[in-house]
C-alpha cells in the first residue's frame, strides 16, 4: 500500500481505501458517488415502543433507515432519539430495567427478538459515542482491536486493515508515525475519529453515530462531517445530534423527536426547508428546545 | 485598592482570614512533623540497636538460645513462603471474585440479592480481627473441619515414605522401609535391604555400615538361640551312633543325612533348606570318628557354618537389629502433601489469604469500578462479549489499581502474627522441608526475641526488624515497579 505524503486527507485518502466490502448486497456498490443509489430500505422500524421500567421513552415510531444515507436524529434532550439509537445495536440490553416491543428489521430479522445473537448483531452494527472513549492501548492496537475480537488476522493483514481503516477516518496521515504510541495522546477530535476509524475496522454494515461532535471543536466537527460524506459510500449512517446545522449539513433524511414521539421524518432538505409539523418548525428555527 | 463603601471592614476580615490561614497551616506542619519525627526516632533506635547484628551469618544461620549466634534463617523462609502461597492464591481469587462482583451483576432478582448479600458481608469481612480468621484456618485448613480425623493419621499423603527404626545398642538408628504406617514391624528378612543411617533424623546420607564384631556375636547368639531344639536333636542323634559312651560317633553319608533332614525340621532357620542340609551334611560328615575336645570343637564348627549361612542369607552381616518394637517413622519429600494440610505451612498461608482476601476484593472492585463504563461499551459496540470486554478492557486498565491493593494486602500479611501463631507457627530452628512442615515466621520471632529476658536479644530483635521492613519494602518495590510499568504502557 503506498504511503501518502499529501497534506490533505480528506482528499487524497479515499481512492486508496481499500476496506473489504461489507458483505451484502445493497453495499456493493463501491466507488459510485452516494446520491446515484437508488433507496433502498436497510433498517425498518415499526411499532417500536420502548421503556425504562415504568416510563415509556418512545412511541409507536415508524420509519425506514435507508442504506447508504446519513440519517439524522433530532430533537431535544430526552425525547428519546439516543434511546431508539441504542435499541439499534442493543446496547440498551446493558440496562437493567430498559425493555423494548416492536420491530426493527434488518436483512428480514427482527433484531429485537431474543433470539437475536447480540454479540454478531453489535460487529455488524457498529457504534461511535458521545464523548471519545479510545482504550488505553496503542493507536495500532485500538484500530486492531474489533477485528481481533473476531477473526484470526495475520500480522500483515492487520497491518493493512489499520491502514485502510485509518484513512478510511481521514486519520492516517496524522498518525501514521506514531502508531505504537498511546491512543490517550491524541487530540478530541483526532481520538472520536479513531473511534470512527475503530468501528469500520470491524467492517460492519450500519455506522450508529451517539452526538459523535458535541465534545469536539468546530473544526473537528467540519472534519467528521465531511467523514460522512465519504462514508456513507460504503455505510450506513445514523446519527444523533443536537446541532441543528450538522443535521442540515451532514444528513440525508431527518427524524425529529420530541417527547418519544416520532413528529416528523422525511428528506433532509424539505424537513429543514418545508416541514409539514409545527412543532418541527418551532424547533428548528430555535423557538423552544 | 478598589473604590470599597467599607474599606475598614474589608481589612480586618482578610487579616482575620490570613491569620487563620497561617494557623491552619502551621498546625498542618506541626502534625506532620510529629508523625515524621516519631518514624525517625523509630527507625533511629531500630538501626541504633540492631545494625550491629547485622550480617550475612545473622540472615544464614538457624536459631541459637545464644544471641550471639542466632540467625535469621529459619523466620526468614517461613516468611517468604507464607507470602507466597498466600499471593498466589489470595490475589487469583480476590481478582476473580472481584470481576464476578463487579462485572457480571445478575438481573434476575433472586441473584441480585445474593449477590448484594455476598457484597455486604465482603465488606465487613475486611474489618474481622486477623485472629478470628486463624481459627477459621486452624478449622478449615489444618483440620478440615474434622472430616478426615481418624486414629491412623492423614488418609492422604503423597511424597512420604514410611520407615521402622530400630536402635542398636550403641544408640545408632537403623530403618527398615515399610508399607505405610500400619504395617505391622517383621525382623530382617530375605530379601530386605538394610541401612544405617547416622543420628537417626534423615537418611540424608545413607551408608552402609559393616556390623562390629560384637553385633556379629549377638546375631550368633541370637540365632542360635532361635536354633536351640535342632542343636539339641543333632545332639541326641549323633549320640545314639556311638558305640561306647566316650566313644567317637560313627557318621557315614546315609547317616548323616538322616540325622540333617530330621534335626532341621526342629530348627527355624530362614536360608533356603536345601542349602540348610547340605552344609549341615557336610559338617555332620566331619564329625565321623571324632571324640572328646575334637569333637566338640567340630560340632561348634556346625554351630558356625550355620549361623554364617543364616547371616549370609538375610544380610544381617550389614547391620544388626536389636530391640522388639520398631517406632514407626515417616519421611517427607520436597513435594509432600497430605489432607489435611496439618498446622504447616500450607495451612499457615492459606489463613493469611484469608486474611488478605477482602481487602484485595475491595481494592480490585473499587478499581475496576474506576475504569470508565464508555470503555467497556466501546468493546461491546465493537462486537465483542462481556469476558472480551473484561478481559481486554477494563482488567488492563484497572491493573494499577489492583497492584496497590495487592501491596497493602500482602504488607499487612507479613506482619500478620495472631493468626499464625494459632495455625501452630513455632520457633523452630530448622528449615521446613515442604509445605507440610512446620514453620516460623518473622515477626512470631522477633516478638520471641525481644521478649526474653537477655539483653543481647534486643539487638537480635531489632536486626530482625531491619530484615521485615527491608522485605516488606522488596516486595512493595516489586509491585510499584509492575504498576509503574503498567502505566507507562499507556
Amino acid at each position: 500500500m503506498t504511503r501518502m505524503t499529501d497534506v490533505n486527507p480528506s482528499a487524497t485518502d479515499t481512492p486508496d481505501y481499500a476496506a473489504p466490502p461489507p458483505p451484502t448486497a445493497a453495499l456493493s456498490n463501491e466507488g459510485v458517488n452516494a446520491e446515484s443509489v437508488p433507496a433502498e430500505t436497510l433498517l425498518r422500524v415499526r411499532d417500536f415502543n420502548c421503556w425504562y421500567g415504568d416510563f415509556k421513552a418512545v412511541h409507536d415510531i415508524n420509519l425506514d433507515i435507508v442504506a447508504n444515507r446519513v440519517t439524522a436524529f433530532i430533537g431535544p434532550s430526552g425525547c428519546g432519539k439516543s434511546t431508539f439509537l441504542r435499541w439499534i445495536n442493543r446496547m440498551n440490553d446493558l440496562v437493567p430495567s430498559a425493555r423494548a416491543e416492536g420491530q426493527i428489521d434488518l436483512h428480514g430479522n427482527n433484531l429485537l427478538s431474543k433470539e437475536t445473537d447480540v454479540v454478531s448483531l453489535r460487529r455488524k452494527i457498529g457504534m461511535v459515542f458521545q464523548k471519545p472513549n479510545p482504550f488505553p492501548k496503542s493507536i495500532y492496537d485500538n484500530i486492531a482491536f474489533g477485528p481481533r475480537l473476531h477473526l484470526k488476522l495475520s500480522r500483515s493483514e492487520t497491518d493493512d486493515l489499520v491502514e485502510s481503516s485509518l484513512r478510511g477516518a481521514s486519520l492516517w496521515n496524522e498518525v501514521k508515525d506514531r502508531l505504537k504510541q498511546s491512543a490517550l495522546g491524541l487530540s478530541g477530535g483526532q481520538q472520536q475519529r479513531l473511534c470512527i476509524a475503530r468501528a469500520i475496522a470491524a467492517q460492519p454494515e450500519i455506522l450508529l453515530m451517539d452526538e459523535p461532535c458535541s465534545a469536539l471543536d468546530p473544526k473537528s466537527t467540519v472534519a467528521i462531517e465531511d467523514l460522512m460524506d465519504e462514508l456513507k459510500k460504503r455505510y450506513t449512517i445514523a446519527i444523533v445530534t443536537h446541532n441543528m446545522q450538522q443535521a442540515a449539513r451532514a444528513s440525508d433524511f431527518t427524524a425529529f423527536l420530541f417527547e418519544g414521539d416520532l413528529v416528523e421524518f422525511g428528506d433532509t432538505r424539505k424537513v429543514f426547508t418545508n416541514p409539514e409539523n409545527e412543532r418541527t418548525e418551532n424547533y428548528i428555527t430555535g423557538r423552544f428546545g | 485598592m478598589p473604590a470599597d463603601s467599607n474599606p475598614q471592614y474589608e481589612t480586618s476580615s482578610v487579616k482575620a482570614r490570613m491569620a487563620k490561614n497561617r494557623m491552619f497551616l502551621t498546625l498542618c506542619l506541626v502534625a506532620a512533623s510529629a508523625a515524621i519525627l516519631i518514624l525517625i526516632i523509630l527507625l533511629w533506635t531500630i538501626f541504633s540497636q540492631g545494625l550491629g547484628r547485622l550480617s550475612l551469618d545473622f540472615l544464614s544461620s538457624l536459631g541459637s538460645k545464644d544471641a550471639e549466634k542466632a540467625g535469621l534463617l529459619p523466620p526468614l523462609v517461613g516468611s517468604i513462603f507464607l507470602l507466597m502461597i498466600c499471593g498466589l492464591t489470595a490475589i487469583p481469587l480476590g481478582v476473580g471474585t472481584a470481576i464476578l462482583l463487579e462485572e457480571f451483576r445478575p438481573k434476575q432478582k433472586a441473584l441480585a440479592t445474593l449477590h448484594g448479600f455476598v457484597q455486604t458481608n465482603i465488606t465487613n469481612l475486611a474489618g474481622v480481627p486477623s485472629i478470628v480468621y486463624g481459627i477459621l484456618g486452624l478449622t478449615a485448613f489444618a483440620q478440615f473441619f474434622g472430616v478426615f480425623n481418624n486414629e491412623a493419621g492423614r488418609p492422604f499423603a503423597i511424597g512420604q515414605t514410611w520407615y521402622h527404626q530400630y536402635v542398636d545398642l550403641s544408640q545408632q538408628s537403623y530403618f527398615l522401609p515399610v508399607a505405610g504406617p500400619d504395617a505391622t514391624p517383621e525382623p530382617a528378612g530375605p530379601g530386605l535391604t538394610l541401612f544405617t543411617v547416622p543420628g537417626g533424623e534423615t537418611v540424608a546420607d545413607i551408608e552402609y555400615r559393616p556390623a562390629s564384631d560384637a553385633q556379629l556375636l549377638q546375631v550368633r547368639t541370637d540365632i542360635e538361640l532361635a536354633n536351640f531344639d535342632l542343636f539339641l536333636k543333632i545332639d541326641e542323634l549323633l549320640r545314639e551312633t556311638r558305640t561306647t559312651r566316650r566313644g567317637p560317633v560313627n557318621v557315614d553319608q546315609a547317616k548323616a543325612e538322616e540325622i540333617a533332614a530330621t534335626s532341621l525340621a526342629f530348627g527355624d532357620l530362614k536360608s533356603d533348606p536345601e542349602v540348610a542340609q547340605e552344609v549341615l551334611v557336610s559338617g555332620l560328615l566331619a564329625l565321623d570318628g571324632l571324640r572328646g575336645r575334637e569333637y566338640r570343637n567340630a560340632k561348634s564348627q556346625i554351630t558356625s557354618d550355620l549361623a554364617d549361612l543364616e547371616i549370609a542369607y538375610a544380610g544381617l552381616d550389614g547391620v544388626m537389629l536389636v530391640g522388639t518394637e520398631p517406632l514407626v517413622v515417616a519421611h517427607n519429600a520436597w513435594y509432600h502433601i497430605s489432607l489435611p494440610f496439618g498446622r504447616g505451612l500450607m495451612a499457615g498461608g492459606l489463613t493469611l489469604m484469608l486474611v488478605i482476601l477482602p481487602i484485595i476484593i475491595i481494592a480490585s472492585q473499587e478499581a475496576l469500578r474506576a475504569v470508565p463504563q464508555t470503555m467497556r461499551q466501546g468493546c461491546l459496540a465493537l462486537g465483542g462479549t462481556k469476558w472480551q470486554a473484561v478481559q481486554q478492557v477494563a482488567l488492563p486498565a484497572a491493573i494499577p489499581g489492583i497492584c496497590t491493593g495487592a501491596i497493602l494486602a500482602m504488607s499487612r500479611a507479613i506482619g500478620e502474627a495472631a493468626p499464625i501463631l494459632l495455625i501452630g507457627a513455632v520457633f523452630i530452628s530448622f528449615l521446613p522441608s515442604n509445605l507440610m512442615d512446620g514453620f516460623s515466621a518473622m515477626p512470631l520471632q522477633i516478638f520471641n526475641w525481644s521478649s526474653r529476658p537477655q539483653a543481647e536479644f534486643k539487638e537480635t530483635a531489632a536486626a530482625g526488624i531491619i530484615v521485615l521492613l527491608a522485605v516488606l519494602l522488596t516486595f512493595n518495590g516489586i509491585a510499584v515497579w509492575i504498576r509503574h510499568k503498567s502505566q507507562k504502557n499507556y
